[in-house]
């Protein structure tokens, strides 16, 4: 199929009188820098995590950290942070040659929550002293981080939030529950909104806090998804103290910094490069599935969905180009990364129905041993097959987070639309 | 024209729904999923007394002649309650094959051991090369010595690791792919060389592997006519076909249900999410798509299976389950947002059944391409 081989390579930094220039070709400079990518990722990324990743199993903290800590090495953990703090300093070309090369030969995503999310906040936010200290803690992975915003009563308005932080001598005293916390369980510093004033709007009470996962007062409860997996949890504070030093920003200013810091995570949460990664495999599958006398890849009425699919992927990674170059340029991102983050969660669901009608009735037997890190045991059907239909169902969960899709229409209808 | 249940009809419904109110609410159900055989022997008693497994079978075989109108009645409240009992699987789809055999020793026991709640049946038809196609048959049955000599690979058997008999489709002559030269041969379970890997499906049900390896079978267990199992295969497919489809609807009408309740209770920006217009209508939506699915449910109950026109509506509802079926699942899901996706909510259980019924008996692109071909 020449859809996927199409390389939509823009350059577009060059901005002049309205007029975008594009090029859409690589330079040599490019070309070599796409060879060093891929022969760092081909020496250093463990075979065993690499095929789990491919076929949808889960990789434990271990074999993220191993991955992390290669990055981290090279130098190469945080391509989107400035210079001065550890960021690669390269162009938009080499940023999105590093991403599609990472997808393409399916190495682990890196956990967004301390390089994508705190991290810009902090840079934008933090004093000297937060920048020094948790910047170089988070490049490392020394500290693992997670999102306490959901509550279990504000989801979709999430400005309702009640976790409670009183001002008690040389910080804030905190009460609440957290919800849907990725990865809390693995945590060291999770980034929280509390409610440091209920007597105004209810924005203008929300504060921004680091909160060390290991205070006394926090504990965490795993909920598990219907695919049967645990990744998130509830998280209970209940009279845990953050040091005056762990506010971000200003006190009651807490709001602005989330928006901030939304706008990034909806940037990335397009995951194009995973997207493409994951139709390419679609399209092997289809290859080796038996469908008569046939392989599936000769069902048009199956391959015509693939097809359908990747025009919709196509469009996005344009989109999310565009970001990036904006990006790049300093030019936050604004409601535009509202339809990034739509269409890209509906990419990796549709993706995901593609592999469950492909997996037949090899979709049906459950194994979920299967699909964790160091089982043995034989798998019953393709191995691709093991986390088709969990993958299915616990993909459900990307229209909802993040900010749901309705939220996101909302933001669009009011920012863009102006209604 | 009236399309109201008669009194026997009533009858039936009324006592499904209120076994389903009174003895199987979730979590007996996820007790009865987590056992060790995926389901419960005391409410399969219960089944055989209320006389449910009887029902679909004719009075001449000791069953109730019940017709697809009694059976889509049970089964829409079996979606309703989720029950993962192996009635679809013994009692509707292999009983129903048992029924179109011709007359035996073998056949008349197993029904009426069926009837009684003794025997469990399940059919092995699909193998890892076939997908969706029931005649691409590869395991073979050869006659040596008089006895038939079985070997092959059956996939993801519903039910077999509980059954007391499997019904294995075997070539007995011709290709892999033709319709022709297939035969059914009744094995009990545990014989020599009749190696079963038993599991729990996504969906809360169990299937297994069954790998045939020289498996020696009596001549008295070839059930079907040599070379000609097709048309009763066909036919047991088009009658459990009936059962999927309400079984959907069951499911599609209770999610509708359940997100209805949700999007009244779920508080958000100070009221109730189904204040807002756009879950008003999405809402909406899913209850036109329960009463698609219910009214194409009712159609192929109503119309059977023995005219291309009533095949035509049972392959619709079927394709449905896949089409509507999909998109209000994932609309149930949505609305009930992170709740959703949790395995504690009920919402996720029914989603997960009503995704796998799309792909149960070949999934809504398999049954498009069997519409085109039925002609006029």
């Amino acid at each position: 199929m020449i859809v996927t081989k199409i390389l939509i390579i823009v350059n577009v930094d060059i901005v002049k009188l309205g007029v975008i220039l594009m090029n859409l070709n690589f330079s040599n400079e490019d070309l070599k820098f796409k060879e060093e990518v891929r022969n760092f990722i081909n020496e250093n990324l463990n075979p065993s995590t690499k095929k789990k990743i491919e076929i949808g199993h889960h990789i434990n903290k271990d074999e993220m950290f191993e991955w992390q800590t290669k990055l981290y090495k090279k130098g190469w953990m945080a391509p989107s942070w400035p210079q001065e703090y550890g960021g690669t300093g390269w162009s938009v070309t080499q940023r999105y040659i590093f991403d599609e090369e990472c997808g393409a030969a399916s190495a682990p995503t890196v956990l967004p929550f301390g390089v994508t999310m705190v991290a810009p906040v902090i840079i934008k936010y933090g004093t000297e002293e937060q920048k020094n200290y948790y910047l170089p803690k988070i490049l490392s992975t020394e500290h693992w981080w997670c999102q306490g915003y959901s509550e279990p009563g504000s989801g979709s308005d999430l400005a309702s939030l009640s976790t409670k932080a009183e001002k008690v001598e040389g910080g804030y005293k905190i009460n609440g529950t957290k919800t849907w916390t990725t990865m809390a369980h693995y945590a060291d510093m999770m980034f929280v909104l509390v409610r440091t004033n209920s007597d105004c709007k209810p924005q203008e009470g929300i504060s921004f806090m680091l909160l060390d996962m290991k205070s006394s007062g926090v504990s965490v409860k795993p909920i598990i998804t219907l695919d049967g997996g645990h990744e998130v949890n509830m998280v209970y504070l209940e009279d845990v103290f953050v040091p005056e030093e762990n506010l971000i920003y200003e006190e009651n200013k807490g709001w602005t910094v989330a928006k901030y810091l939304l706008g990034h995570e909806r940037t990335s949460i397009a995951a194009v490069s995973r997207s493409k990664k994951s139709l390419a495999k679609v399209r092997e599958i289809a290859k080796s599935q038996k469908n008569g006398d046939k392989t599936l890849d000769k069902d048009q009425r199956f391959m015509d969905k693939v097809t359908k699919c990747d025009i919709r992927l196509q469009a996005l990674e344009y989109a999310e180009l565009k970001a990036i170059s904006n990006d790049a340029k300093g030019i936050p991102p604004g409601a535009e990364a509202s339809m990034l983050k739509i269409r890209g969660s509906e990419i990796q669901q549709e993706i995901t129905e593609l592999v469950l009608e492909a997996s037949g009735y090899y979709a049906y037997p459950y194994q979920p041993n299967a699909m964790d890190t160091g089982s043995n045991q034989p798998v019953i059907g393709p191995d691709w097959s093991t986390a088709s239909a969990p993958k299915y169902f616990n993909t459900r969960k990307t229209t909802i987070y993040g900010g749901s899709n309705e939220i996101q229409k909302n933001i669009l209808a009011k920012m863009v639309l102006e209604l | 024209m009236d399309l109201s249940f008669n009194q026997d009809q009533e009858l039936i419904n009324n006592s499904v729904e209120k076994f389903i109110a009174e003895s199987y609410d979730s979590e007996t159900r996820r007790k009865i999923v987590n056992s060790k055989n995926g389901y419960s022997e005391d409410i399969w008693k219960q089944f055989a007394e209320l006389g449910w497994l009887a029902l679909p079978f004719k009075e001449e075989d000791g069953g109730f002649g019940g017709d697809l109108i009694d059976l889509m009645i049970i089964m829409k409240a079996f979606g309703k309650g989720l029950v993962v009992e192996p009635y679809i699987s013994s009692v509707v789809l292999s009983g129903g094959l048992l029924s179109l055999c011709p007359n035996s020793d073998l056949r008349s026991n197993l029904i009426k051991e069926i009837i009684e709640g003794q025997s469990l049946i399940s059919f092995a038809f699909s193998e890892p090369n076939s997908r969706f196609n029931f005649f691409d048959v590869s395991t073979t049955a050869e006659f040596k010595k008089d006895k038939w000599l079985i070997n092959g690979h059956k996939s993801v058997v519903f039910g077999v690791g509980q059954a007391n008999y499997v019904i294995v489709s075997a070539r007995t002559s011709g290709d892999r792919m033709h319709n022709e030269g297939i035969s059914l041969f009744c094995i009990k379970s545990d014989v020599n060389g009749l190696n079963i890997q038993d599991y729990q499906t996504v969906d809360g049900f169990r299937a297994g592997e069954v790998i045939l390896n020289n498996v020696e079978v009596p001549k008295e267990n070839l059930i079907s006519v040599e070379n000609n199992a097709n048309q009763i295969i066909s036919e047991a497919i088009y009658k459990t076909l009936v059962a999927t489809n309400a079984e959907a609807s069951g499911i599609m009408q209770k999610m509708y249900e359940m997100t209805l309740e949700y999007i009244k209770t779920r508080k958000q920006f100070g009221v109730h999410i189904g204040r807002f217009q756009v879950i008003q209508h999405r809402t909406v939506e899913m209850l036109i798509l329960s009463d698609e699915m219910d009214s194409l449910s009712n159609m192929s109950a109503l119309k059977g299976y023995k005219t291309i026109n009533g095949k035509k509506a049972i392959i619709s509802g079927k394709i449905n389950i896949g089409l509507g079926g999909r998109k209000l699942g994932q609309e149930a899901v949505q609305l009930h947002g992170g709740m959703g996706v949790t395995d504690e909510m009920e919402i996720g259980q029914y989603f997960k059944r009503l995704t796998m019924l799309d792909t149960f008996l070949g999934n809504s692109d398999f049954y498009l391409n069997e519409f085109s071909q039925l002609g006029e």
